[in-house]
């Protein structure tokens, strides 16, 4: 297994054709947040050909549920279609597949709030700064509380700096 | 509750491309990971100061 570089996985992802939404702290990293995060969170659009094409880069990744010590469980198109997660280890490190995030908002519920970005000649879509810093501003969770000043801060910098 | 923020990280940070963002991601992974093995190996060699020398 290669050293696990979440660039290069997005990468994989980027090129793959598979309509997908960065959200989490990855998505705030691509936006200039000064922050570490060691997974990648995605939320797939659930229609059959993009979880098909979805489904062939997770076996190129040799994706798999965390978790289960040494019995590997891939993940399957009913599972992919639901609004659950898939919480996922892959030979270039973990990533989330989730149908939807918070408040049940799905690929077609947070397309609107995306911005493109590109990587290597791919463009991938992020969920924007402003709706990372919404989400976070609505979580309990300590890590989160952690990170909301400065994601902010990146926030009203990156208004007046362009 | 105010906390103080580095502004200057963050506008080195904003100078950056989206893909050198995530290569410096990685890079603090690698760091991290090299701290966690460094300690772990400080802590057996804590545990049991014989093995280095066996």
């Amino acid at each position: 297994m290669g050293s696990p570089s979440l660039e290069t996985l997005l990468q994989t992802l980027a090129a793959s054709d598979v309509e997908l939404i960065v959200v989490g702290m990855l998505a705030a990293v691509a936006q200039g947040a000064p922050v570490t995060t060691h997974d990648l969170d995605i939320v797939h659009r659930r229609t059959p050909d993009n979880i098909a094409r979805l489904l062939a880069v997770l076996g190129d990744l040799d994706a798999r549920y965390r978790g289960h010590g040494e019995k590997v469980l891939r993940p399957s198109a009913e599972i992919l279609s639901s609004l659950g997660h898939s919480l996922l280890q892959t030979r270039l490190g973990p990533l989330d597949v989730l149908g939807a995030i918070e408040g049940d908002r799905d690929y077609d519920a947070l397309l609107p709030h995306t911005q493109r970005i590109e990587l290597s000649g791919h463009e991938v879509r992020v969920l924007d700064l402003a709706a990372i810093v919404e989400l976070k501003r609505g979580s309990t969770r300590p890590k989160d509380q952690l990170a909301l000043p400065v994601l902010e801060e990146t926030l009203r910098r990156r208004g007046t700096t362009g | 509750v105010e906390r103080d923020v580095d502004v200057t990280l963050i506008d080195a940070t904003l100078a950056l491309t989206p893909q050198q963002r995530l290569q410096q991601n990685d890079r603090a992974l690698r760091m991290i990971e090299e701290l966690r093995d460094g300690l772990a190996k400080s802590r057996d060699a804590a545990a049991d100061p014989g093995r280095e020398r066996r």
